[in-house]
């Protein structure tokens, strides 16, 4: 490798961050308001709020192929195609599969977003707190490690970054699913609110609530501070939004951090690996590849954070070999890579409600209902281990009757009707933690880079298989309770991955024979350097992960600064 | 074109009219008004793509499907999004709908009545009932020309008031007889 290493002054900042996505934005928001220099490095693109939102403003009929990709784009993408948000109108914030090959050792669809804001553009928005039952739950039923951390560790800084990025939601009262700093709640449909109440009636431990998501529904000074403004409804949040109506690190945090005048953002920096000193026996900087004309060079700080995004944190880490570390950064107990897990979205169950005919509802609403884990969440009571939380979501049909020609085709298919309410749910299953599902560096194949490739090796298993079967049956269950008929139920038998929520491979816990990093994400061997991403969960409940990933950043910066000040670290 | 310039080298345009579909009478061969990737049409067979839409979703007092451009975007799907395999039933459905038609009337379609080509349509739309060739092109010409339509500006915005911003969101909306499609599908 050629290495530029001229200027090591000029290259040296307090800290590096390594990913602008979700925590990486969160990291640098914190680091430069603590007026730590900080560099910020991104593998893709900039994409800068507002300025690089190329569709944001686009009608429906402008898009040349009315919102569908053209079959050249999807027979070169046959992995980033499979999900859903890959569209006409933001496929360009998706990787694409030839640009950044992987080797699937077991199917996983790896779905990526390199740019500035990373899928922070992309995300579902869903953000619910985790619960002292899911940070038990290891400990409890003996899989994985025990957390080293509990609820009470985490809530003030969900509390925090709850403030800043904008969390609507209802305060619901549960112990399975803490409430948080709440911003107004959207208002559920008729037949929403409907089996809320049939649920209710039926079963005591089983609630239906409004998702909480992070958007702003009545903005309060800290967000117009960072020039968003209320949620529009407009539902194209995958474009971009021109208000920051929705959390992203484009629209939020990688600005406020540039505010500061302490932090640099570097984009097309492809980070190679982490550089540790055999003297010094800590990090001393990174080494990083420019995506353009990779020409290498290197950078260096006190403090590393690491967020390329769960499975990119592993490869940084087990790139970044040393005759210290011969495994990988922090690797000494060989687990780096390993006990990776996800979330389980294969099951839907959909059906239709005869009733509420004279109501329908207005607008567009980014969210939708959330139905919290009510198995195994005091005691095992099932044959499987853990439990799934849903989704859930209500709404009427249009029937268009477009039979005919001519005047009486036109006169059919401009006069619709509304159709029944039907309703639709998805499951979101825990999936245990396990050393066979992991991912490793391939030894022969490279990438463009000269950085080994991926190779991913993950599957599902009967714990899975018999959670899938109890949410349908579960599900049918409450829905033929609250009356609805028409009753489906399916599983996409889809390939994790797809539920873009990977987990893992550097987890938390408090031994260090049996962990990789400590209870402040820190790597127990390697000091200096922190993982907050999804690398570092140590098990995966069934909530959303993204804003549990801030949390642990906005208290791992907190505690890594306060370390650098008393010459800690 | 290619098939046009074959009868041309092979000296039988001349005084083979009599013999020759009337889509192939016209003296000349217009280009496309629109740009294609994969698909040959040329700009005869897009007049009559044209008229056949039009045909399907005339002009009252609301547009018609020509005048909403809905060909450009049966092309534009044909051409980018199906596969080659339906990229070619869908043309040899069109060259044996224009054979049909002159068969029929002696006319190519745009030289037709309203009333005539509509009955083609119907016709097509019977004879594809029974899968045939002439299925591959009628329905994603229809499908198409449909979703063209209803996906239009003018359609979009002066008939289902589309709205991009509504700034809100209710769940629970009251309707009654009185309600508009506004109301109905805001």
């Amino acid at each position: 490798m050629n290495i530029n290493v001229d200027g090591k002054g000029q290259n040296t900042y307090d800290a590096i961050v390594i990913g602008s996505g979700i925590s990486g934005g969160w990291a640098a928001k914190e680091f430069g308001e603590k007026g730590l220099k900080t560099l910020v490095l991104e593998r893709g693109r900039d994409v800068k709020h507002n300025v690089d939102y190329p569709t944001t403003n686009l009608k429906p009929w402008e898009f040349e192929h009315k919102g569908q990709l053209p079959l050249s784009v999807t027979k070169e993408n046959p992995i980033v195609s499979k999900c859903y948000a890959f569209r006409e109108d933001a496929q360009h914030f998706f990787v694409k599969d030839n640009d950044h090959p992987y080797i699937q050792d077991k199917p996983f669809d790896w779905i990526r977003g390199y740019q500035v804001g990373g899928k922070s553009l992309l995300w579902a928005r869903q953000t619910q707190r985790w619960s002292t039952y899911d940070f038990e739950g290891p400990d409890r039923d003996g899989f994985a490690v025990p957390w080293p951390i509990g609820y009470d560790d985490l809530a003030p800084w969900y509390s925090y970054v709850e403030k800043f990025a904008g969390i609507s939601g209802n305060k619901d009262g549960l112990s399975e699913l803490p409430d948080g700093e709440f911003l107004p709640p959207m208002e559920m449909t008729k037949v929403e609110h409907y089996f809320k109440g049939k649920v209710a009636e039926k079963y005591k431990d089983r609630h239906v609530i409004i998702g909480r998501c992070a958007h702003i529904t009545e903005p309060q000074p800290i967000h117009t501070q960072q020039g968003r403004v209320k949620c529009q409804h407009r539902d194209l949040c995958q474009r971009g939004c021109p208000f920051g109506g929705y959390f992203s690190s484009n629209a939020s945090t990688i600005p406020w951090a540039l505010k500061t005048g302490n932090v640099t953002l570097r984009p097309h920096s492809v980070v190679h690996s982490i550089i540790y000193d055999e003297q010094k026996g800590r990090a001393t900087g990174v080494r990083v590849i420019d995506s353009e004309t990779k020409e290498a060079t290197e950078f260096f700080a006190t403090i590393i954070f690491v967020n390329a995004a769960a499975l990119n944190t592993n490869l940084i880490l087990l790139n970044s070999t040393s005759s210290r570390f011969p495994q990988g950064l922090g690797n000494d107990n060989g687990l780096l890579g390993k006990f990776v897990a996800f979330h389980n979205y294969r099951a839907r169950v959909s059906a239709e409600y005869e009733g509420f005919e004279n109501f329908t509802k207005y607008g567009n609403r980014p969210n939708s209902c959330y139905i919290p884990r009510f198995r195994n969440v005091h005691k095992q009571e099932t044959d499987f281990l853990r439990g799934y939380a849903a989704g859930f979501g209500g709404s009427r049909g249009v029937v268009r009757n477009s039979e005919g020609i001519g005047e009486d085709l036109k006169e059919n298919i401009l006069n619709p009707k509304l159709g029944k309410w039907y309703v639709g749910s998805h499951m979101m299953g825990e999936t245990i933690p396990k050393e066979s599902n992991y991912v490793a560096l391939d030894t022969d194949k490279k990438d463009a880079w000269g950085i080994p490739q991926l190779k991913i090796s993950i599957d599902y298993d009967d714990n899975d298989e018999k959670m899938v079967k109890d949410y349908l049956e579960q599900m049918t269950e409450m829905y033929t309770q609250a009356g609805f008929t028409n009753i489906k139920t399916s599983d996409s038998h889809q390939a994790p991955g797809l539920d873009i929520h990977e987990m893992g491979g550097v987890r938390m816990g408090k031994d260090p024979k049996t962990s990789l990093l400590n209870k402040w994400n820190q790597l127990h061997a390697c000091k200096n350097v922190f993982v907050t991403d999804g690398a570092c969960m140590t098990s995966t409940s069934t909530q959303n992960p993204s804003l549990t990933y801030m949390a642990f950043t906005a208290r791992a910066v907190d505690y890594a600064v306060k370390q650098m000040n008393a010459k800690e670290l | 074109m290619q098939r046009r310039t074959a009868l041309k080298q092979l000296g039988f345009l001349a005084g083979g009219a009599l013999l020759l579909p009337s889509c192939l009478r016209r003296e000349t061969v217009k280009e496309a008004t629109i740009q294609l990737k994969n698909i040959v049409f040329n700009g005869n067979q897009e007049s009559t793509l044209a008229a056949m839409c039009e045909a399907l979703i005339p002009k009252s007092d609301l547009p018609g499907a020509r005048e909403l451009n809905t060909h450009h975007f049966v092309l534009r799907m044909i051409d980018d999004c199906y596969e080659p395999e339906a990229q070619q039933k869908f043309l040899a459905g069109f060259a044996q709908a224009e054979k049909a038609i002159d068969k029929k009337t002696g006319k190519n379609f745009e030289e037709c009545m309203l009333e005539e080509q509509q009955a083609f349509l119907k016709d097509m739309e019977s004879a594809t009932e029974g899968e045939n060739n002439l299925s591959g092109f009628y329905k994603p010409f229809r499908e198409l020309t449909i979703r063209a339509y209803l996906g239009s500006e003018y359609i979009m915005t002066n008939v289902f008031g589309y709205n991009m911003i509504p700034g809100t969101f209710k769940g629970a909306v009251e309707i009654n007889g009185a309600s508009d499609l506004k109301t109905l599908f805001g």
